[in-house]
C-alpha cells in the first residue's frame, strides 16, 4: 500500500513539473503559437505542390525535399489514396516526396485550402503542445495524352508543438519548435 | 638791500612752490598704487568666484565657456597663490569633462553612423526579401539570394524569427540560416516577416538577423 502511494505521489510530482516547466501562456502568446503551426502547414503545402510540379528543376526539388523532411518528427508518414482503390497506403514521409516527384504525369497541380484546425493545441502532460490541422488537398496530374486524373482529399495533420533550447552566438535561446506528425487520409472525393 | 631781499624771496617762493609740487606727486602715486591694489583684488577676487563657480557646477556656462574663462584667468597671471591652487582643480576637472564629452560625442556619432548603415542594410535586407519571393522564376530568385549573401558573413549565419513579444517575454520560431531563410521566401513566397535587430561582425557584415512577424 505504501509502495502504491509513494508511486502515484512520485508520478504526480513528475508530471506536474514536466507541465510547470512549460510558460504559462498568455493568449496572445497561445495565439502565436497556433498561428505559426498553421503557417508550417501552409509551407508544407508550398513544398508538396513544388516538388510534384513537373516545371521544377531536379536539383531544386531535391534540395525542397530535405527542407520538407525539416517539418516532420521522425518515422512520420504519409498516407495516399486513390478513387481506384479504397486501401490507404502509408509511406514515410520521404519515400511519399520521391514518389510524389517521379509521378507518371505530364503536368501536375496540387492546392491545399481550407486549412483549419479540428482540434486545438492542448498542452499534454510531457509539456509538448498536440493538436490535429485538417486540410483539403485538390490534386490534378494531366499524361501526355490528355487525360486528367483529379481528386480531392480531406487529410488530418497531428501537430506537435514543444519548447526547445539552443545556443546561437553564445547565447541560450528558447525556441518554439513545431513538427509535424502522420498525415492520415479521412476521405476521397472525385 | 631790496635786490637781495627780492632774489631770497623769489627763491624761497620757488622752493615753496617745489615742495608742494613733489608732495602733490607723492599722493597721486599713493592713489594710484591705492587703485591698482584694489583692481587687483577685486581680480583676483572675481578670479576665484569664477573657478569656484565652475569647480562647484555652480555655473550655466559650457564646457567650451568655462574652457575660455580659464585660459583668460591664467592669461591675467594673477600670481595669486589660491588662485593657482584653484586654477589647478579647474585644469584637472575640465580635463575630465572635456574627456567624457568627447567620449559621448564619439558615442553618440558611432550610433548614428551605425542607425544610418542599419538603416541602409535594412533597406536592402527589406527589398532583397521583397523581391526573392516575388521573383517569377527559380533562376532569377538563385541569383537575388546571390546578391543578398554578400551582405552577410556567411550563408550559415544565424536568422532568428520572433514569433511574439510579450511582457518581456520574447518567442522565437526555430532558428534558421540566411541561406535556409531567404531560399524559405522563394519557395513559399511567404514574405511576413520583418528586421528587428542586425548584429554586424567587425568586416561590417552581417553576422546575425533577427526578424519579427508583422501583424
Amino acid at each position: 500500500m505504501k509502495i502504491k502511494i509513494l508511486f502515484i505521489l512520485a508520478l504526480t510530482i513528475l508530471l506536474s513539473n514536466s507541465i510547470s516547466a512549460q510558460d504559462i501562456l498568455s493568449k496572445q502568446r497561445k495565439a502565436a503559437i497556433d498561428s505559426l503551426a498553421l503557417e508550417k502547414v501552409r509551407d508544407l503545402s508550398k513544398y508538396i505542390s513544388i516538388i510534384g510540379s513537373k516545371k521544377t528543376p531536379f536539383s531544386e526539388a531535391n534540395r525542397v525535399i530535405e527542407r520538407t523532411l525539416e517539418l516532420f518528427v521522425e518515422d512520420a508518414q504519409m498516407g495516399v489514396s486513390s478513387l481506384y482503390r479504397e486501401e490507404i497506403k502509408y509511406y514515410p514521409v520521404r519515400k511519399y516526396l520521391e514518389r510524389l516527384m517521379a509521378l507518371n504525369y505530364d503536368k501536375i497541380t496540387i492546392k491545399w485550402y481550407d486549412i483549419q484546425y479540428i482540434s486545438d493545441l492542448e498542452l499534454q502532460p510531457d509539456g509538448r503542445y498536440v493538436g490535429v490541422i485538417t486540410i483539403y488537398q485538390r490534386f490534378e496530374g494531366t499524361t501526355d495524352d490528355g487525360m486528367v486524373y483529379k481528386d480531392t482529399t480531406k487529410k488530418d495533420i497531428t501537430v506537435y508543438v514543444e519548447k526547445k533550447q539552443t545556443q546561437i552566438s553564445g547565447r541560450l535561446i528558447d525556441f518554439w519548435d513545431v513538427l509535424l506528425g502522420d498525415i492520415r487520409v479521412a476521405e476521397t472525393q472525385r | 638791500m631790496w635786490k637781495k631781499f627780492i632774489f631770497r624771496s623769489i627763491i624761497l617762493l620757488m622752493a615753496v612752490s617745489l615742495a608742494g609740487g613733489m608732495s602733490s606727486c607723492k599722493s597721486k602715486k599713493k592713489l594710484a598704487r591705492e587703485k591698482e591694489a584694489a583692481e587687483y583684488a577685486a581680480r583676483v577676487n572675481t578670479a576665484k568666484t569664477t573657478l569656484l563657480d565652475i569647480l562647484n557646477d555652480n555655473t550655466a556656462m559650457s564646457l567650451d565657456e568655462k574652457e575660455a574663462a580659464v585660459q583668460s584667468i591664467k592669461a591675467m597671471d594673477l600670481n595669486d597663490p589660491d588662485v593657482d591652487e584653484l586654477l589647478r582643480q579647474a585644469d584637472e576637472k575640465l580635463a575630465r569633462e572635456r574627456a567624457e564629452w568627447n567620449k559621448s560625442a564619439m558615442e553618440s556619432r558611432q550610433k548614428e553612423e551605425s542607425a544610418l548603415k542599419k538603416d541602409a542594410t535594412t533597406m536592402s535586407l527589406g527589398d532583397y526579401f521583397a523581391s526573392i519571393s516575388s521573383a517569377t522564376n527559380v533562376s532569377q530568385a538563385n541569383m537575388l539570394i546571390a546578391d543578398a549573401l554578400k551582405l552577410f558573413s556567411s550563408p550559415d549565419a544565424p536568422v532568428l524569427v520572433i514569433i511574439s513579444k510579450e511582457a518581456g517575454i520574447v518567442d522565437y520560431d526555430r532558428p534558421t540560416t540566411i541561406l535556409n531563410y531567404l531560399n524559405y521566401l522563394k519557395d513559399t513566397k511567404n514574405n511576413i516577416n520583418q528586421v528587428e535587430k542586425i548584429n554586424y561582425d567587425n568586416s561590417g557584415k552581417i553576422k546575425e538577423l533577427e526578424l519579427i512577424k508583422m501583424k
